[in-house]
């Protein structure tokens, strides 16, 4: 039936298919050799996260194929030059509706279930269970770079991050003047880091490698390059590098965070030696109307305004 | 400081960028304004057009100014898509990082307020009236000076590029703290609040005009279950102006305060909290999103009725999910926001109110298939932008699905995969369906109809350009790509993607190119394409009963109502138009109120940018002396007589039923 030359909704739409295959196929030549990060998950808490998404896709196709389907075949049936018998102007089928309220109410009901289920498993406050001892890591997010201190080694890392592999990583998390946002892809998701806050993320690597973490969230001039490597190792490794980073020369002071804080862009990786005590809370705390003592470094006892105690708001 | 060719430590191409920025604007101001006066059409263009409070002619005039700033909002477009494909590794691309802030906070801003807002009461504007029997609107001055402030809107947008050449470098919503002065000391944020304050200001008074406008200037037996789903989709909509928009104005004056007087809503200092400015910014925002789409399904909801010569499908069903989207949007505002680490229940609630959404939305596609489902389908070019839309939005309402669960947002927040999704949601689904309407409703508007062939033609191509676009931008979502990069390292393979969203781009434009095409050569061509019946589509409501264009008073004797579709049933009858009785129909004086108003507002806002306080007295005066003038004006309407009536009528009575 189709004149030659003339475009038919059939060649219409084998022309869109075939655009469509090949289309896929150069973004697959492109992409195939690079890590999709979301979907190579180093760590428990990107892997449940990854499987969610995958259960939550697969839900949607329940609607999104029928509706395709459903698309081209009325399409195809029902053109004006089909002249099609089964045309019924005032046509309507209660029957029908109630089922497509139904089908997606019943997927939501399913997929609601799930999240609320998962949204406390996966909470970023709530710490893993493990039996490895967690490490401590108070990360800063500064213009723009971002600083992590461990407290629990005495020693401090700018842009730049060493964990152990299959220990608890305890994300203490503020900024030291806009908003951020810290995200480790390949280990889990994101949380935001803000000023005069403190809040949490807890993630574990399950695999010994280099992962790419960063900013999520636009802060100002330097923002793109507030990017950092994580380098997960054994847990000797880690040892061995938090000891030998001790030797570091520079210290992190009260006076040297006032000079770190200072605006400066792209900054290579370096690493304080020592760390001054309590040097977190004071940058959480440092927007309080009432200040701590300034000598004994002792924390305020309001401890910022702790997100944790929101729960439940 | 002003400084008319902006900041001074910009690289070379950064600062031919903005220069060619600044020259494109003062020339294109320049140019209109020399061709007006050597056509001698000013004095024609303010009687006729400026000061009219004509629904069409506002609806028109919107549809302008929109259509220039979506080519301004283009511009911005392809600059951040040269920027990204280009700026890998050891190149820095063409902009330097604060350009490029600037310039996608820009894109934002326009896209959003002045060229979806400016499309939808364009068509809102034009359709509403017409589709509930009704002569203009409730408030016909007020809708002019919504309009107008919707310009002195767009206007400042502009003028940042002009004096200053500075724009707010803090994303499209400015979140503080980085929006305050600690760490945005310059006019750009201060130009920021002010264009949507104006223009939101204006959108508040439209919001309230048509809410009264449907309510109050019904037909005679158009009860509510009878109104054409457009006109509900419009009343839920503009619901949720009048409940959104001042969130949004009190919002920007806590901000300006802030700024400009020293208070400390938002700062890190002084006990300001900037986690309030977030939810309060979504609280307007989200809602924002549901202004923008259900017109746009209303419109498709005209518009598959029509081109399948059927009864729309599950008309309650249609009416219900509008009014249950339109509650909902109004709780999930944190979703915006799971990362900012309000607990697990917090999360997890509006996490589901999300999901919820879906449930009247899918019913609303599901309903649409099922009106073309034994019909009798003519494929006209609405009909090709609804078919794109079906299959976007589809995928994009998977993705919003996906990033409703809090934990899965974790992994995709602020990435491009949520570029893509919304993208997906305001292009595939409310733009399209805008320009759907267009095509569907220009020959009521304008007396003649579109090209049928470049308007498929643009279809297509904007179809596969936002196809090949979006898509790179999902994967690359999922690579760990953070939105608002200038510059990204080369080993993470990223370039490839965004050259091909590039390329996308480039297919969008050549849509453009075609639709500017289309109009072109279909106003060339108008003779041929005339719509002397007034239906050039079949169609079933009241706009398509009167001639085309509608007359100044759209209907010369108010129809009466007694079915949905009630143009369908009075053709169904085959009747011989009766001998109608014409009586005198008063309509509403044009006047410059409007323009005046927005003038001061205009200079109102300027003079707070720049903190200059004579003009900013000046322009209160102005204000309270404008509106005085017009308080005390008792001559605001004129009679057309019943012989006028009857010889217009006759003129076109001919081609009619």
């Amino acid at each position: 039936m189709s004149k030659k030359g003339k475009l038919t909704p059939s060649k219409i739409f084998l022309i869109a298919v075939t655009l469509f295959v090949v289309f896929c196929f150069i973004l697959f030549l492109i992409v195939r050799h690079h890590t999709i990060a979301v979907l190579t998950p180093r760590g428990q808490i990107a892997q449940s996260e990854m499987n969610l998404m995958k259960f939550a896709a697969f839900l949607s196709l329940i609607v999104i194929i029928p509706v395709f389907g459903i698309l081209f075949y009325i399409i195809f049936t029902f053109r004006e030059s089909k002249k099609s018998k089964k045309y019924a102007p005032e046509y309507s089928n209660v029957l029908l509706e109630l089922i497509w309220w139904a089908i997606p109410l019943g997927i939501i009901t399913v997929l609601s279930i799930v999240t609320w289920n998962q949204t406390h498993k996966l909470d970023p406050f709530k710490p893993l269970s493990s039996n490895q001892t967690p490490v401590r890591i108070q990360a800063v997010a500064m213009n723009w770079k971002w600083l992590f201190i461990y407290p629990d080694y005495g020693i401090a890392t700018v842009n730049q991050l060493t964990i152990p592999v299959n220990h608890p990583i305890d994300f203490s998390i503020t900024s030291e003047g806009a908003m951020n946002s810290l995200w480790i892809p390949q280990l889990g998701g994101q949380i935001y880091a803000m000023a005069g806050m403190n809040t949490q993320l807890h993630l574990i690597a399950s695999k010994p490698g280099i992962y790419r973490g960063g900013s999520a969230n636009i802060s100002g001039k330097g923002f793109a390059g507030m990017h950092f490597d994580v380098s997960a190792v054994d847990t000797q490794s880690f040892s061995q590098w938090a000891n030998s980073m001790t030797s570091q020369p520079q210290a992190l002071t009260k006076y040297t965070l006032r000079q770190l804080s200072l605006p400066s862009q792209n900054v290579s990786p370096f690493a304080f030696g020592t760390v001054e005590n309590g040097l977190f809370d004071t940058i959480v705390n440092q927007y309080l109307p009432f200040q701590q003592d300034p000598d004994n470094g002792k924390t305020n006892t309001m401890n910022g305004m702790n997100m944790s105690s929101m729960e439940g708001m | 400081m002003l400084s008319i060719f902006g900041a001074a430590e910009v690289p070379g191409t950064d600062r031919m960028v903005l220069l060619f920025g600044q020259l494109m604007v003062v020339g294109a101001g320049l140019l209109i304004g020399l061709a007006l006066i050597y056509f001698k059409k000013v004095g024609w263009l303010w009687k006729n057009w400026l000061t009219s409070v004509d629904h069409k002619k506002i609806g028109i005039m919107y549809l302008v100014v929109a259509g220039v700033m979506l080519l301004r909002g283009l511009a911005d477009t392809v600059l951040l898509r040269f920027q990204q494909a280009t700026s890998s590794g050891a190149s820095h691309g063409i902009v330097s990082s604060d350009h490029f802030q600037q310039i996608f906070t820009a894109h934002g801003t326009m896209m959003i307020f002045f060229v979806a807002m400016g499309l939808v009461f364009g068509i809102i504007n034009l359709i509403v009236p017409l589709q509930i029997g009704s002569r203009d609107v409730a408030f016909p001055l007020l809708n002019n000076l919504s309009f107008w402030m919707y310009v002195a809107g767009a206007i400042l947008i502009n003028l940042s590029l002009v004096f200053g050449g500075e724009f707010a470098a803090t994303g499209w919503l400015a979140y503080p703290p980085l929006s305050e002065l600690q760490f945005s000391p310059g006019v750009g944020v201060d130009y920021w609040i002010w264009c949507i304050q104006i223009a939101g200001i204006g959108t508040l008074l439209s919001g309230i005009n048509f809410i009264t406008t449907i309510l109050t200037k019904r037909a005679p037996g158009m009860t509510m279950m009878k109104m054409p789903v457009f006109v509900w989709s419009v009343l839920a909509a503009m619901s949720l102006v009048a409940a959104a928009f001042p969130i949004l104005t009190v919002t920007l004056v806590l901000l300006t305060l802030d700024r400009t007087i020293g208070t400390h809503f938002f700062t890190t200092t002084g006990g300001g909290n900037a986690m309030m400015y977030v939810n309060l910014i979504w609280a307007w925002g989200h809602p924002e999103v549901y202004i923008l789409i259900l017109p746009a399904f209303g419109i498709y909801s005209e518009i598959v009725a029509t081109f399948s010569r059927k009864r729309l499908f599950g008309y309650a069903s249609m009416v219900y999910a509008i009014i249950a989207i339109t509650a909902l949007s109004f709780v999930v505002w944190l979703h915006h926001f799971f990362t900012m680490g309000a607990g697990a229940n917090v999360n997890a609630f509006f996490g589901i109110m999300t999901m919820i959404i879906a449930i009247p939305t899918g019913v609303k596609v599901f309903n649409w298939l099922f009106t073309m489902y034994r019909g009798r389908i003519n494929f006209a070019s609405p009909m090709i932008w609804f078919i794109g839309f079906v299959i976007t939005f589809s995928i994009g309402g998977a993705a919003g699905v996906m990033l409703g669960v809090p934990p899965i947002d974790f992994q995709l927040h602020n990435t491009l995969f949520l570029v893509a999704h919304f993208h997906t949601m305001i292009v595939g689904g409310a733009l399209f369906g805008y320009f759907a309407g267009i095509a569907y409703w220009f020959p009521k508007v304008f007396g003649f109809k579109l090209d049928e062939k470049l308007g498929k033609l643009a279809a297509y191509l904007w179809i596969a350009g936002f196809i090949c676009a979006f898509t790179p931008l999902y994967i690359l979502g999922l690579m760990g790509a953070t939105r608002r990069l200038d510059h990204y390292d080369a080993s993470l393979g990223w370039q490839g993607l965004f050259i091909v969203a590039g390329v996308g781009v480039l297919i969008i434009l050549a849509g453009v190119g075609v639709q500017l095409l289309m109009f072109y050569k279909s106003i060339r061509n108008r003779k041929q394409n005339m719509d002397t019946t007034g239906d050039p589509w079949n169609g079933r409501t009241l706009e398509w009963s009167t001639s085309s264009p509608a007359p100044v008073y759209n209907f010369a004797v108010i129809p009466t109502v007694s079915d949905r579709d009630e143009f369908y049933r009075v053709k169904q009858l085959k009747l011989k138009l009766p001998k109608r009785k014409f009586s005198a129909i008063e309509m509403p004086n044009n006047s410059p109120f409007g323009i005046f108003m927005a003038g001061w507002a205009l200079m109102f806002a300027f003079s707070v940018i720049w903190h200059f306080p004579p003009t900013i007295i000046l322009a209160v005066l102005g204000i309270v002396i404008t509106f005085l003038v017009r308080s005390f004006n008792d001559n605001t309407t004129y009679l057309i007589s019943a012989a006028e009536v009857e010889a217009i009528e006759n003129k076109r009575v001919g081609a009619l039923l």
